[in-house]
């Protein structure tokens, strides 16, 4: 089987090349280091099986970035294998750049030009085509997958390798005619230093009221009905047959449980769909642009805006996508922000218990949102110092997002969250159920095996107002995965909230608290097990002494004063970390050896 | 390595770079001796910066070490 490697710089079109030839769905956005882990994939083409390997972006051979390392280990473990390189017509002056250090290697290259902004005229062409003597296409990565295949077969397959390449960049930029092109004229305002961060976030106000408050909430109703009456459906059925039993689970499992994070997928592909307008459409970087220096003040950076948008939808995916940030201090103190970000499924939570159990106030959902930001920030304070490493990164052109693409990325995405509902979320709450009805006799007492378990780690909530059988087992198997806090709450039929102090607390706890193992996971194989273990600990510290202090003032004095001492107690700890930090900082080996 | 950049009647010369793997990395960026660069807006701390096609965002501490505006005009 011949292997054919798909690479070039960054935002080429890689990825939408290998999704045409492939017929894959794999993730495409405008702008830098979307793709940060190798794909593999085979095609039969005219009796020949191929296979198709899109890698991250590069630069150039001797970069040293994290997503790029994949890449260059990659084409020196198959050094014979035949390259695709993709350049794109408005960046080919700065593309060809690796593409003539990839030759001098010896590598096997062709060259596809992605038809991006502007053309290049035919003698440009024809003189590369003489001067380089490598395979050329030249067409837009999105349509022709048969010609492109074609000119795989024909010529890329064919071509040879050449053993001593001498032609000099300079040549190449001589022959090369491309229109420059003119920078935008929306970006005046875009990129203004006050009026585009005034409009994203105003758009984030938007996204998250189309999304949670109105659009979601009346789609979710809908969903809601239809999902209810197919699992009546489905009782009525199993009652007629006696299997009561099953009645049992359909009602339990799958109405309560399954069902209640169901009814927020319409609200979460409202958000997805937004997101990926952000993406797709290159405003993603230019927010990163504008938020650069704020976020250097928490040892943060532009770049690390990518990993928190796509943080939003899980936080697993936002640690791998943190690859493509160059500094690894900056990359690790980005990992430990997301956590802070309100993921896909924590948000759901939040919607419930505040609609459930807090009369439906949509500003108290912005509230929690909004003091969990800032406590992220405040303990990235208290453990960074400022981010004043160089920074350099690519803006790219604003286009307008194919709705063929914004539906594949939100239905993806979508995808994966309903194979997690129907698989992990299916199963806990599956052994949640079991170990309701599985009843045992202790101490001459007959209790059920969840009751047994609340009994004993019920202890260590009691402190922060968590007394309730269902919040305790939901907090357990949140570490699993979040979106089964709410299956699990949802199974007790009959059990409708708690005082209003113990929910705040409940809340607080549940965004605070460590992420689900698999981020945990993702997390160990970044940046070390100590590191995993650092982010479980801290984070439920945190969240636990923020919950225990406003449970325990506010219960005692009200809510406000309860608040009020909450965030001084933030401060005040954050602070005595910052302390301590700089001194360990000051006292640590290495840094002694720097000075 | 210098820079010239007609429209905005500059000149911007790279002054210093210590760092190998920054030096490496601005020039796979395409800056380097002769490419077309023009500096945009400035905000506070950050530049934009047209390389060739292709536009930058880059802080003060590398605008620091790779521009000097020269006026001569």
């Amino acid at each position: 089987m011949e292997k054919i490697i798909i690479i070039g710089n960054p935002n080429t079109g890689k990825t939408t090349l290998f999704n045409t030839i492939t017929k894959s769905h794999e993730k495409v956005a405008n702008y830098s280091g979307v793709t940060v882990i190798e794909r593999e994939k085979c095609v039969k083409c005219n009796n020949k099986q191929l296979k198709f390997v899109d890698l991250p972006g590069v630069y150039s051979i001797n970069s040293s970035g994290k997503d790029e390392k994949v890449s260059i280990d990659y084409l020196k473990d198959n050094k014979d294998a035949k390259i695709v390189y993709v350049a794109t017509t408005i960046n080919i002056k700065q593309n060809l750049n690796l593409l003539l250090e990839l030759l001098q290697k010896g590598f096997n290259v062709s060259l596809f030009i992605n038809e991006l902004g502007t053309t290049i005229t035919k003698n440009s062409l024809d003189e590369l085509q003489n001067k380089l003597q490598v395979p050329i296409f030249y067409g837009d990565a999105r349509k022709k997958r048969k010609s492109i295949l074609n000119w795989v077969i024909d010529n890329v397959l064919t071509s040879l390798p050449y053993k001593n390449f001498e032609v000099g960049y300079e040549a190449i930029l001589k022959i090369l005619e491309v229109k420059n092109i003119d920078r935008q004229k929306i970006d005046k305002i875009l990129m203004h230093p006050i009026c585009g961060k005034i409009i994203f976030v105003i758009l984030l106000g938007i996204i998250y009221f189309v999304s949670f408050a109105t659009f979601g909430e009346w789609c979710g109703k809908i969903f809601m009905r239809y999902w209810e009456s197919l699992c009546n459906w489905l009782i009525l059925r199993l009652a007629k047959c006696e299997m009561f039993f099953l009645v049992d689970f359909c009602q339990v499992v799958l109405i309560n449980g399954i069902g209640s994070v169901l009814s927020f997928l319409p609200a979460l592909f409202m958000l997805l769909i937004c997101m990926n307008i952000l993406e797709l459409s290159g405003l993603l970087p230019r927010v990163g642009y504008l938020f650069h220096i704020n976020l250097t003040k928490y040892g943060l950076s532009g770049k690390s805006i990518f990993g928190m948008s796509i943080g939003i939808g899980c936080t697993t995916s936002g640690i791998l996508a943190s690859r493509n940030i160059d500094d690894n201090a900056c990359r690790a103190t980005t990992c430990k922000f997301l956590p802070f970000i309100g993921c896909s499924a924590k948000i759901p939570i939040l919607m419930f218990l505040i609609n459930g159990w807090l009369g439906g106030n949509i500003f108290l959902v912005f509230a929690i949102l909004i003091l969990t930001l800032l406590i992220g920030v405040h303990y990235l304070r208290s453990i960074n110092q400022k981010n004043d490493t160089p920074f350099i990164m690519e803006i790219p052109r604003l286009s307008m997002p194919s709705f063929k693409y914004l539906i594949i990325e939100s239905v993806l995405i979508l995808k994966d969250f309903l194979k997690k509902v129907l698989g992990t979320v299916f199963l806990m709450t599956l052994v949640v159920w079991l170990m309701m009805t599985i009843e045992v006799k202790l101490f001459g007492e007959v209790m059920s095996l969840l009751d047994i378990c609340s009994e004993v780690i019920g202890v260590l909530f009691k402190p922060i107002g968590l007394n309730e059988k269902p919040l305790i087992i939901s907090l357990l198997t949140g570490l699993v995965a979040k979106e089964n806090i709410l299956s699990t709450i949802s199974l007790f039929d009959g059990f409708s909230g708690l005082s209003l102090m113990s929910t705040i607390s409940f809340l607080l706890f549940i965004m605070l608290y460590s992420p689900c193992i698999p981020a945990l996971k993702c997390a160990k194989v970044e940046f070390g097990k100590r590191f995993a273990f650092k982010l479980f600990f801290v984070q439920t510290l945190l969240a636990y002494s923020v919950s225990f202090v406003l449970y325990t003032f506010g219960s005692a004095f009200g809510l406000i004063v309860g608040f009020v001492v909450t965030l001084i107690f933030i401060a005040l700890s954050l602070e005595c970390n910052k302390m301590f930090h700089s001194k360990c900082i000051k006292n640590c080996k290495s840094c002694m050896q720097k000075a | 390595m210098r820079l010239y950049d007609a429209d905005a009647k500059q000149k911007l010369s790279i002054v210093q770079i210590l760092d190998e793997v920054l030096s490496q990395r601005l020039k796979d960026f395409g800056f380097s001796n002769g490419a077309k660069i023009e500096t945009f807006s400035k905000t506070k701390e950050m530049f934009l910066v047209k390389v060739n096609n292709s536009l930058f965002a880059v802080n003060e501490s590398l605008a620091k070490l790779i521009l000097v505006k020269i006026d001569i005009s």
